[in-house]
Protein backbone atom coordinates (compact mmCIF):
# COMPACT_ATOMS: atom_id res chain seq x y z
CA UNK A 1 0.00 0.00 0.00
CA UNK A 2 1.06 3.43 -0.61
CA UNK A 3 1.73 6.07 1.88
CA UNK A 4 0.30 9.30 1.41
CA UNK A 5 2.17 12.10 2.93
CA UNK A 6 -0.34 15.19 3.03
CA UNK A 7 1.50 18.32 4.50
CA UNK A 8 -1.28 21.22 3.33
CA UNK A 9 -2.45 22.84 6.97
CA UNK A 10 -6.24 23.91 7.20
CA UNK A 11 -6.51 26.97 9.08
CA UNK A 12 -8.41 25.89 11.76
CA UNK A 13 -9.07 28.13 15.22
CA UNK A 14 -7.64 27.11 18.12
CA UNK A 15 -10.29 27.44 20.93
CA UNK A 16 -10.28 30.18 22.65
CA UNK A 17 -9.86 29.91 26.88
CA UNK A 18 -7.28 26.42 26.32
CA UNK A 19 -5.05 26.93 23.97
CA UNK A 20 -2.38 29.73 24.29
CA UNK A 21 -0.98 30.44 21.04
CA UNK A 22 2.61 30.58 21.83
CA UNK A 23 2.14 26.52 23.49
CA UNK A 24 0.82 25.17 20.57
CA UNK A 25 2.49 22.84 18.35
CA UNK A 26 1.32 21.49 15.36
CA UNK A 27 2.30 18.26 13.99
CA UNK A 28 0.70 15.78 11.78
CA UNK A 29 0.79 12.17 11.22
CA UNK A 30 -1.51 10.04 8.50
CA UNK A 31 -3.84 7.74 9.80
CA UNK A 32 -4.96 4.73 7.69
CA UNK A 33 -8.33 4.03 9.05
CA UNK A 34 -9.33 1.28 6.18
CA UNK A 35 -9.21 -1.91 7.75
CA UNK A 36 -7.89 -3.83 5.23
CA UNK A 37 -7.87 -7.74 5.17
CA UNK A 38 -6.54 -8.05 1.64
CA UNK A 39 -3.28 -9.78 1.62
CA UNK A 40 0.27 -8.30 -0.36
CA UNK A 41 -0.03 -10.82 -2.79
CA UNK A 42 -3.60 -9.95 -3.96
CA UNK A 43 -2.58 -6.26 -4.30
CA UNK A 44 -1.81 -5.36 -7.75
CA UNK A 45 -0.36 -2.08 -8.79
CA UNK A 46 -0.83 -1.48 -12.75
CA UNK A 47 0.45 1.60 -14.62
CA UNK A 48 -0.72 3.26 -17.94
CA UNK A 49 1.33 2.95 -20.65
CA UNK A 50 2.65 6.04 -22.84
CA UNK A 51 0.09 4.64 -25.21
CA UNK A 52 -2.21 6.09 -22.85
CA UNK A 53 -0.52 8.80 -22.15
CA UNK A 54 -0.54 10.02 -25.56
CA UNK A 55 -3.70 9.03 -25.99
CA UNK A 56 -4.90 11.77 -23.57
CA UNK A 57 -3.11 14.43 -25.25
CA UNK A 58 -3.90 13.17 -28.86
CA UNK A 59 -6.58 15.89 -29.48
CA UNK A 60 -4.71 18.40 -27.52
CA UNK A 61 -2.89 19.98 -30.46
CA UNK A 62 0.33 18.67 -29.14
CA UNK A 63 3.25 19.26 -31.20
CA UNK A 64 5.32 16.83 -32.92
CA UNK A 65 9.62 17.32 -32.52
CA UNK A 66 11.68 14.49 -33.75
CA UNK A 67 14.59 16.00 -32.12
CA UNK A 68 12.94 14.73 -28.35
CA UNK A 69 12.96 11.36 -29.37
CA UNK A 70 15.96 8.62 -29.51
CA UNK A 71 17.55 8.08 -32.33
CA UNK A 72 16.96 4.85 -34.33
CA UNK A 73 20.14 4.73 -35.40
CA UNK A 74 21.33 4.46 -31.46
CA UNK A 75 20.06 0.68 -31.50
CA UNK A 76 22.70 -1.34 -32.75
CA UNK A 77 25.03 0.32 -29.84
CA UNK A 78 22.76 -1.14 -26.89
CA UNK A 79 24.83 -4.71 -25.99
CA UNK A 80 23.77 -5.64 -22.59
CA UNK A 81 20.27 -7.11 -22.07
CA UNK A 82 19.75 -4.43 -19.43
CA UNK A 83 20.73 -1.72 -22.05
CA UNK A 84 18.46 -3.77 -24.61
CA UNK A 85 14.98 -3.43 -22.32
CA UNK A 86 15.38 -0.42 -21.61
CA UNK A 87 15.69 1.27 -24.56
CA UNK A 88 13.38 -0.90 -25.96
CA UNK A 89 10.64 0.89 -23.90
CA UNK A 90 12.16 4.30 -25.13
CA UNK A 91 11.40 3.00 -28.55
CA UNK A 92 7.96 2.08 -27.61
CA UNK A 93 7.23 5.03 -26.20
CA UNK A 94 8.27 6.88 -29.27
CA UNK A 95 6.76 4.74 -31.21
CA UNK A 96 3.27 6.00 -29.15
CA UNK A 97 4.02 9.36 -29.64
CA UNK A 98 4.49 9.28 -33.49
CA UNK A 99 2.34 7.11 -34.42
CA UNK A 100 -0.32 9.23 -32.01
CA UNK A 101 0.10 12.30 -34.41
CA UNK A 102 0.10 10.23 -37.38
CA UNK A 103 3.69 10.82 -38.36
CA UNK A 104 3.73 8.18 -40.83
CA UNK A 105 7.35 8.39 -42.38
CA UNK A 106 8.65 8.16 -39.23
CA UNK A 107 6.51 5.01 -37.82
CA UNK A 108 7.89 2.74 -40.21
CA UNK A 109 11.33 2.79 -38.81
CA UNK A 110 10.06 2.71 -35.12
CA UNK A 111 8.23 -0.28 -35.74
CA UNK A 112 11.72 -1.93 -37.17
CA UNK A 113 13.70 -0.48 -34.55
CA UNK A 114 11.34 -2.19 -31.79
CA UNK A 115 11.16 -5.17 -34.22
CA UNK A 116 14.76 -5.17 -34.24
CA UNK A 117 15.65 -5.16 -30.33
CA UNK A 118 12.23 -7.23 -29.93
CA UNK A 119 14.34 -9.90 -31.43
CA UNK A 120 17.64 -9.11 -29.27
CA UNK A 121 15.84 -9.79 -26.31
CA UNK A 122 13.82 -12.79 -27.83
CA UNK A 123 10.77 -11.28 -27.48
CA UNK A 124 9.73 -13.48 -30.24
CA UNK A 125 5.62 -12.31 -31.37
CA UNK A 126 6.13 -8.13 -30.25
CA UNK A 127 5.95 -7.83 -33.76
CA UNK A 128 5.16 -10.35 -35.56
CA UNK A 129 4.21 -11.65 -39.23
CA UNK A 130 0.29 -10.34 -38.96
CA UNK A 131 1.34 -7.17 -37.28
CA UNK A 132 3.82 -6.61 -40.17
CA UNK A 133 1.37 -7.09 -42.92
CA UNK A 134 -1.14 -5.07 -40.87
CA UNK A 135 1.37 -2.15 -40.21
CA UNK A 136 2.56 -2.09 -44.62
CA UNK A 137 -1.29 -2.07 -45.00
CA UNK A 138 -1.89 1.17 -42.92
CA UNK A 139 1.06 2.87 -44.03
CA UNK A 140 0.15 2.51 -47.61
CA UNK A 141 -3.15 3.85 -46.81
CA UNK A 142 -1.80 5.96 -44.79
CA UNK A 143 -3.71 5.16 -41.68
CA UNK A 144 -2.65 7.26 -38.45
CA UNK A 145 -5.60 5.58 -36.05
CA UNK A 146 -4.73 1.76 -36.95
CA UNK A 147 -0.86 2.70 -36.81
CA UNK A 148 -1.48 3.54 -33.23
CA UNK A 149 -3.29 1.09 -32.43
CA UNK A 150 -1.01 -1.40 -34.21
CA UNK A 151 1.64 0.41 -31.90
CA UNK A 152 -0.29 -0.79 -28.88
CA UNK A 153 -0.78 -4.26 -29.72
CA UNK A 154 3.13 -4.41 -30.09
CA UNK A 155 3.69 -3.13 -26.55
CA UNK A 156 0.19 -5.98 -25.40
CA UNK A 157 2.23 -8.51 -27.26
CA UNK A 158 5.82 -7.77 -25.75
CA UNK A 159 4.48 -7.16 -22.40
CA UNK A 160 2.07 -10.90 -22.65
CA UNK A 161 5.13 -12.46 -23.83
CA UNK A 162 7.53 -11.32 -21.10
CA UNK A 163 4.69 -12.60 -18.10
CA UNK A 164 4.12 -15.64 -20.08
CA UNK A 165 7.17 -16.27 -19.84
CA UNK A 166 8.45 -15.36 -16.33
CA UNK A 167 10.99 -12.66 -17.21
CA UNK A 168 9.34 -9.78 -14.85
CA UNK A 169 13.52 -8.28 -14.80
CA UNK A 170 12.91 -7.74 -18.86
CA UNK A 171 8.93 -6.38 -18.20
CA UNK A 172 10.29 -4.16 -15.58
CA UNK A 173 13.02 -2.56 -17.83
CA UNK A 174 10.64 -2.31 -20.50
CA UNK A 175 8.12 -0.27 -18.77
CA UNK A 176 10.74 2.01 -16.46
CA UNK A 177 11.94 2.91 -19.93
CA UNK A 178 8.97 3.78 -21.17
CA UNK A 179 7.73 6.12 -18.04
CA UNK A 180 10.97 7.80 -18.42
CA UNK A 181 10.66 8.37 -22.23
CA UNK A 182 6.71 9.10 -21.70
CA UNK A 183 7.73 11.97 -19.38
CA UNK A 184 10.27 13.23 -21.40
CA UNK A 185 8.45 13.87 -24.36
CA UNK A 186 5.68 15.19 -22.46
CA UNK A 187 7.95 17.73 -20.76
CA UNK A 188 9.44 19.00 -23.96
CA UNK A 189 6.11 19.24 -25.77
CA UNK A 190 5.71 22.86 -24.62
CA UNK A 191 7.41 25.82 -22.51
CA UNK A 192 5.60 25.94 -18.95
CA UNK A 193 2.50 27.51 -18.58
CA UNK A 194 0.48 27.56 -15.76
CA UNK A 195 -2.55 24.47 -15.65
CA UNK A 196 -2.49 23.61 -19.24
CA UNK A 197 -3.35 20.21 -20.31
CA UNK A 198 -0.11 19.29 -20.95
CA UNK A 199 1.35 20.52 -17.69
CA UNK A 200 -1.79 18.76 -15.88
CA UNK A 201 -0.63 15.49 -17.61
CA UNK A 202 3.15 15.81 -16.39
CA UNK A 203 1.81 16.31 -12.75
CA UNK A 204 -0.42 13.40 -13.14
CA UNK A 205 2.64 11.33 -13.51
CA UNK A 206 3.36 11.60 -9.82
CA UNK A 207 0.57 9.07 -9.21
CA UNK A 208 1.78 6.85 -12.48
CA UNK A 209 5.27 7.08 -10.44
CA UNK A 210 3.78 6.04 -7.55
CA UNK A 211 2.34 2.80 -8.95
CA UNK A 212 5.58 2.31 -10.94
CA UNK A 213 7.53 2.20 -7.93
CA UNK A 214 5.49 -0.93 -6.05
CA UNK A 215 5.46 -2.51 -9.30
CA UNK A 216 8.82 -3.16 -9.52
CA UNK A 217 9.58 -3.37 -6.20
CA UNK A 218 8.49 -6.83 -6.80
CA UNK A 219 10.83 -7.50 -9.09
CA UNK A 220 14.49 -8.72 -7.95
CA UNK A 221 17.06 -7.21 -10.48
CA UNK A 222 19.90 -5.33 -9.29
CA UNK A 223 20.04 -3.63 -12.23
CA UNK A 224 16.70 -2.53 -12.46
CA UNK A 225 16.80 -1.74 -8.66
CA UNK A 226 19.45 0.83 -10.14
CA UNK A 227 17.88 2.47 -12.32
CA UNK A 228 14.66 2.56 -10.27
CA UNK A 229 17.03 4.07 -7.53
CA UNK A 230 17.47 6.74 -9.82
CA UNK A 231 13.87 7.84 -10.10
CA UNK A 232 14.37 9.09 -6.44
CA UNK A 233 15.01 12.06 -7.78
CA UNK A 234 12.12 12.87 -9.56
CA UNK A 235 9.46 11.29 -6.64
CA UNK A 236 11.40 14.27 -4.92
CA UNK A 237 10.24 16.97 -7.24
CA UNK A 238 6.91 15.84 -7.45
CA UNK A 239 6.31 15.82 -4.21
CA UNK A 240 7.48 19.36 -3.41
CA UNK A 241 3.81 20.41 -3.49
CA UNK A 242 2.03 17.71 -1.35
CA UNK A 243 -1.50 16.85 -2.59
CA UNK A 244 -3.89 18.90 -1.17
CA UNK A 245 -6.43 17.59 1.25
CA UNK A 246 -9.47 16.27 -0.16
CA UNK A 247 -12.89 16.19 1.85
CA UNK A 248 -15.01 12.79 1.38
CA UNK A 249 -18.04 15.07 0.86
CA UNK A 250 -16.55 16.59 -2.68
CA UNK A 251 -16.70 12.87 -3.73
CA UNK A 252 -19.47 12.87 -5.63
CA UNK A 253 -20.54 11.23 -9.50
CA UNK A 254 -23.14 12.33 -11.77
CA UNK A 255 -24.34 10.63 -15.18
CA UNK A 256 -23.41 12.33 -19.18
CA UNK A 257 -25.99 13.27 -21.64
CA UNK A 258 -25.34 9.91 -23.43
CA UNK A 259 -25.65 7.67 -19.76
CA UNK A 260 -21.56 7.35 -18.70
CA UNK A 261 -20.94 7.79 -15.17
CA UNK A 262 -18.27 10.82 -14.64
CA UNK A 263 -16.71 10.73 -11.57
CA UNK A 264 -16.15 14.29 -9.92
CA UNK A 265 -14.14 15.72 -6.99
CA UNK A 266 -10.63 15.72 -5.74
CA UNK A 267 -8.06 18.30 -7.12
CA UNK A 268 -6.77 18.69 -10.27
CA UNK A 269 -2.85 17.92 -10.96
CA UNK A 270 -0.47 20.91 -11.08
CA UNK A 271 2.96 21.70 -10.70
CA UNK A 272 5.02 24.95 -10.31
CA UNK A 273 7.26 26.79 -12.76
CA UNK A 274 10.37 25.42 -11.17
CA UNK A 275 8.76 21.84 -10.76
CA UNK A 276 8.92 21.79 -14.25
CA UNK A 277 12.30 23.02 -14.48
CA UNK A 278 13.72 20.88 -12.42
CA UNK A 279 12.13 17.73 -13.43
CA UNK A 280 13.13 18.80 -17.16
CA UNK A 281 17.03 18.90 -16.14
CA UNK A 282 16.38 15.22 -14.33
CA UNK A 283 14.18 13.10 -16.51
CA UNK A 284 16.35 14.49 -19.48
CA UNK A 285 20.01 13.34 -17.78
CA UNK A 286 18.12 10.37 -16.73
CA UNK A 287 17.22 9.31 -19.94
CA UNK A 288 20.41 10.56 -21.77
CA UNK A 289 22.29 8.00 -19.61
CA UNK A 290 19.76 5.46 -20.86
CA UNK A 291 19.56 6.69 -24.53
CA UNK A 292 23.53 6.73 -24.43
CA UNK A 293 23.75 3.30 -22.96
CA UNK A 294 25.68 3.66 -19.75
CA UNK B 1 15.31 -38.67 11.86
CA UNK B 2 12.39 -38.26 12.70
CA UNK B 3 12.94 -34.57 13.32
CA UNK B 4 13.98 -34.44 9.82
CA UNK B 5 11.34 -36.00 7.91
CA UNK B 6 8.53 -33.54 10.36
CA UNK B 7 10.88 -30.71 9.37
CA UNK B 8 10.39 -32.00 5.51
CA UNK B 9 6.73 -32.22 5.38
CA UNK B 10 6.49 -29.51 7.57
CA UNK B 11 8.49 -27.66 4.33
CA UNK B 12 6.24 -29.50 2.26
CA UNK B 13 2.76 -28.61 3.78
CA UNK B 14 3.61 -24.67 3.91
CA UNK B 15 5.50 -24.63 0.15
CA UNK B 16 3.03 -26.64 -2.20
CA UNK B 17 0.33 -23.97 -2.31
CA UNK B 18 3.02 -21.14 -3.25
CA UNK B 19 3.93 -23.70 -6.08
CA UNK B 20 0.46 -24.13 -6.82
CA UNK B 21 -0.65 -20.72 -6.83
CA UNK B 22 2.38 -20.12 -9.06
CA UNK B 23 1.67 -22.80 -11.42
CA UNK B 24 -1.94 -21.50 -11.48
CA UNK B 25 -0.74 -17.81 -12.62
CA UNK B 26 1.26 -19.61 -15.31
CA UNK B 27 -2.11 -21.33 -16.33
CA UNK B 28 -3.75 -17.47 -16.19
CA UNK B 29 -1.24 -15.56 -17.41
CA UNK B 30 -2.98 -14.53 -20.62
CA UNK B 31 -6.89 -14.69 -19.56
CA UNK B 32 -7.84 -11.53 -20.54
CA UNK B 33 -7.34 -12.00 -23.99
CA UNK B 34 -9.99 -14.28 -24.35
CA UNK B 35 -12.35 -11.32 -22.65
CA UNK B 36 -15.01 -10.18 -25.01
CA UNK B 37 -13.81 -6.67 -25.64
CA UNK B 38 -15.75 -3.40 -27.19
CA UNK B 39 -13.10 -2.63 -29.77
CA UNK B 40 -16.28 -1.85 -32.50
CA UNK B 41 -17.52 1.22 -29.97
CA UNK B 42 -13.83 2.74 -30.31
CA UNK B 43 -12.05 0.55 -26.57
CA UNK B 44 -8.64 -0.06 -26.83
CA UNK B 45 -7.37 -2.75 -24.72
CA UNK B 46 -5.78 -0.65 -21.52
CA UNK B 47 -2.62 -2.17 -20.26
CA UNK B 48 -3.57 -2.01 -16.92
CA UNK B 49 -5.95 -4.67 -17.38
CA UNK B 50 -4.90 -7.62 -15.20
CA UNK B 51 -4.93 -11.76 -15.48
CA UNK B 52 -4.63 -14.10 -12.86
CA UNK B 53 -5.02 -17.15 -10.62
CA UNK B 54 -7.52 -16.15 -8.55
CA UNK B 55 -8.63 -18.13 -5.61
CA UNK B 56 -12.73 -18.64 -5.33
CA UNK B 57 -13.73 -16.81 -2.37
CA UNK B 58 -11.10 -14.70 -2.25
CA UNK B 59 -11.05 -10.86 -2.68
CA UNK B 60 -8.16 -9.33 -4.98
CA UNK B 61 -7.35 -5.40 -5.75
CA UNK B 62 -6.17 -4.04 -8.49
CA UNK B 63 -4.50 -0.77 -8.69
CA UNK B 64 -5.06 1.43 -11.33
CA UNK B 65 -4.83 4.86 -13.09
CA UNK B 66 -7.18 6.67 -15.08
CA UNK B 67 -6.62 10.02 -16.84
CA UNK B 68 -8.90 12.80 -16.98
CA UNK B 69 -11.13 12.98 -20.23
CA UNK B 70 -10.88 9.24 -20.92
CA UNK B 71 -13.68 6.83 -20.79
CA UNK B 72 -13.13 3.62 -19.60
CA UNK B 73 -14.74 0.33 -19.46
CA UNK B 74 -14.39 -2.30 -16.76
CA UNK B 75 -15.18 -5.89 -17.16
CA UNK B 76 -14.40 -9.12 -15.60
CA UNK B 77 -14.71 -12.82 -17.38
CA UNK B 78 -13.83 -16.18 -17.07
CA UNK B 79 -14.09 -18.22 -20.07
CA UNK B 80 -12.71 -21.36 -18.54
CA UNK B 81 -15.46 -21.03 -15.61
CA UNK B 82 -18.06 -19.75 -17.59
CA UNK B 83 -20.94 -20.72 -14.67
CA UNK B 84 -19.05 -17.70 -12.63
CA UNK B 85 -19.74 -15.15 -15.85
CA UNK B 86 -23.01 -12.76 -13.82
CA UNK B 87 -21.57 -13.55 -10.15
CA UNK B 88 -18.36 -11.80 -10.04
CA UNK B 89 -18.83 -8.85 -7.99
CA UNK B 90 -16.45 -6.08 -8.14
CA UNK B 91 -16.28 -2.71 -6.90
CA UNK B 92 -14.51 0.84 -7.75
CA UNK B 93 -12.96 2.93 -4.65
CA UNK B 94 -10.90 5.70 -4.09
CA UNK B 95 -8.79 6.79 -1.42
CA UNK B 96 -9.73 9.73 0.57
CA UNK B 97 -7.39 11.56 2.73
CA UNK B 98 -9.14 13.85 5.31
CA UNK B 99 -7.23 15.99 7.47
CA UNK B 100 -8.78 16.76 11.14
CA UNK B 101 -7.10 18.47 14.06
CA UNK B 102 -6.86 16.55 17.32
CA UNK B 103 -6.44 17.99 20.71
CA UNK B 104 -4.59 16.87 23.58
CA UNK B 105 -5.03 18.76 27.17
CA UNK B 106 -2.11 18.20 29.95
CA UNK B 107 -2.50 19.74 33.36
CA UNK B 108 0.70 21.20 34.74
CA UNK B 109 2.05 23.36 37.55
CA UNK B 110 4.04 26.49 36.39
CA UNK B 111 6.60 28.46 38.78
CA UNK B 112 4.08 29.51 41.34
CA UNK B 113 2.29 26.77 41.99
CA UNK B 114 -0.76 27.25 40.12
CA UNK B 115 -2.29 24.75 37.81
CA UNK B 116 -2.02 25.57 34.17
CA UNK B 117 -3.43 23.76 30.73
CA UNK B 118 -1.43 23.11 28.29
CA UNK B 119 -3.09 21.84 24.90
CA UNK B 120 -1.05 20.49 22.11
CA UNK B 121 -2.62 20.29 18.14
CA UNK B 122 -2.21 17.35 16.21
CA UNK B 123 -3.07 16.93 12.53
CA UNK B 124 -4.02 13.87 11.80
CA UNK B 125 -5.06 12.75 8.50
CA UNK B 126 -7.64 10.03 8.47
CA UNK B 127 -7.96 7.77 5.22
CA UNK B 128 -10.76 6.58 4.42
CA UNK B 129 -12.36 4.80 1.13
CA UNK B 130 -15.01 5.91 -0.60
CA UNK B 131 -16.46 3.53 -2.96
CA UNK B 132 -17.44 4.67 -6.32
CA UNK B 133 -19.17 1.68 -8.04
CA UNK B 134 -20.44 -1.24 -6.97
CA UNK B 135 -22.25 -3.57 -9.34
CA UNK B 136 -23.84 -5.83 -6.25
CA UNK B 137 -25.98 -2.35 -6.80
CA UNK B 138 -26.09 -2.29 -10.60
CA UNK B 139 -27.75 -5.74 -10.88
CA UNK B 140 -24.33 -7.87 -11.23
CA UNK B 141 -23.74 -6.14 -14.25
CA UNK B 142 -20.20 -7.46 -15.45
CA UNK B 143 -19.11 -4.45 -17.02
CA UNK B 144 -19.03 -0.75 -16.47
CA UNK B 145 -18.10 2.53 -18.67
CA UNK B 146 -16.86 5.47 -17.09
CA UNK B 147 -15.25 8.79 -17.12
CA UNK B 148 -13.39 10.86 -14.67
CA UNK B 149 -13.35 14.81 -14.38
CA UNK B 150 -9.84 14.23 -12.83
CA UNK B 151 -6.88 12.04 -13.66
CA UNK B 152 -7.35 9.78 -9.83
CA UNK B 153 -6.36 6.50 -8.92
CA UNK B 154 -8.98 4.09 -8.17
CA UNK B 155 -8.98 0.57 -6.76
CA UNK B 156 -10.90 -2.38 -8.79
CA UNK B 157 -12.09 -4.74 -6.02
CA UNK B 158 -12.94 -8.00 -7.82
CA UNK B 159 -14.51 -10.89 -5.18
CA UNK B 160 -14.06 -13.96 -7.15
CA UNK B 161 -17.09 -16.05 -5.87
CA UNK B 162 -17.03 -19.99 -4.16
CA UNK B 163 -18.39 -22.18 -7.10
CA UNK B 164 -20.98 -24.60 -6.13
CA UNK B 165 -19.49 -28.52 -5.71
CA UNK B 166 -16.57 -26.62 -3.97
CA UNK B 167 -14.21 -27.17 -6.55
CA UNK B 168 -13.80 -24.88 -10.07
CA UNK B 169 -15.29 -27.48 -13.05
CA UNK B 170 -13.08 -26.47 -15.35
CA UNK B 171 -10.04 -25.02 -16.37
CA UNK B 172 -7.98 -25.55 -13.19
CA UNK B 173 -8.88 -29.26 -12.46
CA UNK B 174 -8.76 -30.01 -8.60
CA UNK B 175 -8.17 -26.69 -7.70
CA UNK B 176 -9.26 -23.66 -5.69
CA UNK B 177 -8.58 -21.34 -8.43
CA UNK B 178 -9.96 -19.92 -11.17
CA UNK B 179 -8.62 -18.20 -14.08
CA UNK B 180 -10.18 -14.70 -14.12
CA UNK B 181 -9.54 -11.70 -16.55
CA UNK B 182 -10.14 -8.10 -15.64
CA UNK B 183 -9.99 -6.43 -18.70
CA UNK B 184 -9.74 -2.64 -19.34
CA UNK B 185 -10.63 -0.45 -21.89
CA UNK B 186 -10.26 2.73 -22.42
CA UNK B 187 -11.28 5.46 -25.47
CA UNK B 188 -11.54 9.47 -25.65
CA UNK B 189 -13.95 10.68 -23.76
CA UNK B 190 -16.98 12.73 -25.34
CA UNK B 191 -15.67 16.38 -24.16
CA UNK B 192 -18.84 18.75 -23.25
CA UNK B 193 -19.34 20.77 -20.94
CA UNK B 194 -16.90 22.55 -18.56
CA UNK B 195 -15.03 19.65 -17.11
CA UNK B 196 -15.18 17.23 -19.79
Amino acid sequence: MIAFAFSLYSCSAPSEETIPSEETIPSEETVSTEASSIPDDNMFYQVPTPNELFAVLKNSKVSYNRENLNDVSNASKYETKASKALNFGIYTADLAYVTSLGQMDDAASFFETVRGLSKDLEIENAVDEVILKRLQTNLENSNPDSLFYLSNETYYNAYSYLEENDRRDVLGMIVVGGWIEGLNIILNLEPYKENSEVCQRIADQKLTLENLLVFTSSIQNDQLTEIVGELAAIEEVFNYNSSEETESADFTSSESEDGVMIFGGGSSSSITEQQFNELKSIVLDLRTSITEGI
Amino acid sequence: MIRFKLLTIVAVLTTAPMIHKAQSQRECYNTVSFCETQKKMGFTRNMQSLSGAFEQGDTSVVQIIVYKNMEYRISVCSPSNPELLGQFQFKIAEDVTKGVWKETTQKFLDEDGVEQTKTTRKRVYEKNEVVRYDNSQDEMSQEFVFQSNQTRKLKVKVYVPESEGGEMSAGMSGSSYACVGLLIEHQPGVVSGFNR
